[in-house]
């Protein structure tokens, strides 16, 4: 290719005139073929372009791994995986709501159960009434003791007052 | 679309989107995730594909949309974003691997080619490096073709000066 031609081209592209085809035919010119020591410079530019061009920064590792993901998404495996994994996480919350909620009402319930006959005062079973009864009137009978013990304290003050005043009289 | 169409005619632009993403995101771990995400979305939208006649400047608008919307989101937590800036800068052009492949006077084009204001630099790459008509550009940038020619006639002129100073200090 003769010099005057690339130096028009190179004129040409420094004003940005060259179509596409014009700037291929420079950087083919400087990649392949020996430059002349005043162009030296620019050769290295379009042989940058070309090197920055051609690099295959990415590599087939890249290619394999956009297919194999792209193959998950043509069969809908995995769509499919996804989905059954969304409905396993769902299912697992409702089982321990549901557990929890199980064992919350036993518990209320046995409570329930327990207290009902104190709150409304009803025994089914005559034994089991009788022998409540009796444990009610132990209570009674034992807190009434207690507050005996305390009364006899105040009559012996009571005596100990009395003797006081007949002493006094004498 | 099938597999086979998809394997040869919109894999092979992977490293183009790739830099293309590179340019916004600056992250290459980041980029790489949103070509990905590019491919996987032209995938599900394959039966409208048929329909469209560029499919390359369609996924680079499509890579650009995502880098953009990742962008916003970064700004977000700009904190990271700074960090991450800065460990970019240096290592970029300092590796080893870059610095012995390509020689001194590219290494200092490139150099300067990332120096350049954002819009300009995307503009030289996608038009000097990948191959793009202005009209591609501007559906690509969304800008108009006048403002895709101005940017491209000031990043060119910018680095002609440069080579012009490289010379000038006898490295060749």
């Amino acid at each position: 290719m003769d010099l005057d031609r690339i130096e028009h081209l190179l004129a040409k592209y420094w004003e940005c005139e060259t179509s596409l085809e014009e700037e291929d035919e420079l950087k083919e010119f400087f990649t392949h073929q020996p430059v002349p020591g005043h162009l030296k410079s620019v050769a290295s530019l379009f042989q940058y372009y070309e090197a920055e061009g051609e690099k295959d920064e990415l590599g087939a590792e890249f290619d394999e791994l956009i297919l194999d993901e792209l193959e998950n998404k043509k069969s809908g495996k995995g769509k499919v995986i996804k989905w059954v994994n969304d409905a396993l996480k769902v299912a697992a919350v409702l089982l321990i709501l549901a557990t929890a909620g199980y064992f919350m009402q036993k518990e209320y319930q046995d409570k329930k159960e327990n207290l009902e006959p104190y709150v409304t005062g009803t025994f089914e079973d005559p034994e089991k009434a009788f022998e409540e009864t009796k444990k009610a009137l132990m209570l009674i009978s034992k807190n009434m003791n207690v507050g005996k013990k305390q009364v006899e304290k105040v009559g012996v003050l009571h005596e100990a007052q009395k003797k006081v005043k007949e002493t006094e009289t004498l | 679309m099938s597999l086979e169409i998809f394997k040869n005619k919109v894999l092979p632009v992977k490293n183009k989107l790739y830099r293309f993403a590179l340019g916004f995101i600056k992250n290459e771990d980041e980029a790489k995730d949103i070509v990905q995400e590019v491919f996987i979305k032209i995938w599900d939208k394959k039966e409208d594909l048929l329909a469209i006649e560029n499919i390359e400047a369609w996924c680079m608008r499509v890579t650009r949309n995502l880098s953009l919307d990742k962008l916003k989101s970064k700004h977000k937590k700009y904190t990271d974003s700074l960090n991450e800036e800065f460990d970019k800068s240096d290592d970029k052009n300092q590796t080893p691997y870059r610095s012995t492949e390509i020689s001194d006077t590219m290494s200092m084009i490139n150099l300067f080619i990332e120096s350049l204001p954002d819009k300009q630099r995307q503009i030289i790459k996608l038009r000097d490096i990948e191959g793009y008509s202005y009209k591609e550009i501007s559906e690509m940038v969304g800008v108009d073709m006048n403002q895709v020619k101005v940017n491209l006639f000031r990043a060119r002129k910018a680095i002609k000066e440069n080579l012009l100073n490289i010379n000038a200090y006898g490295l060749r």
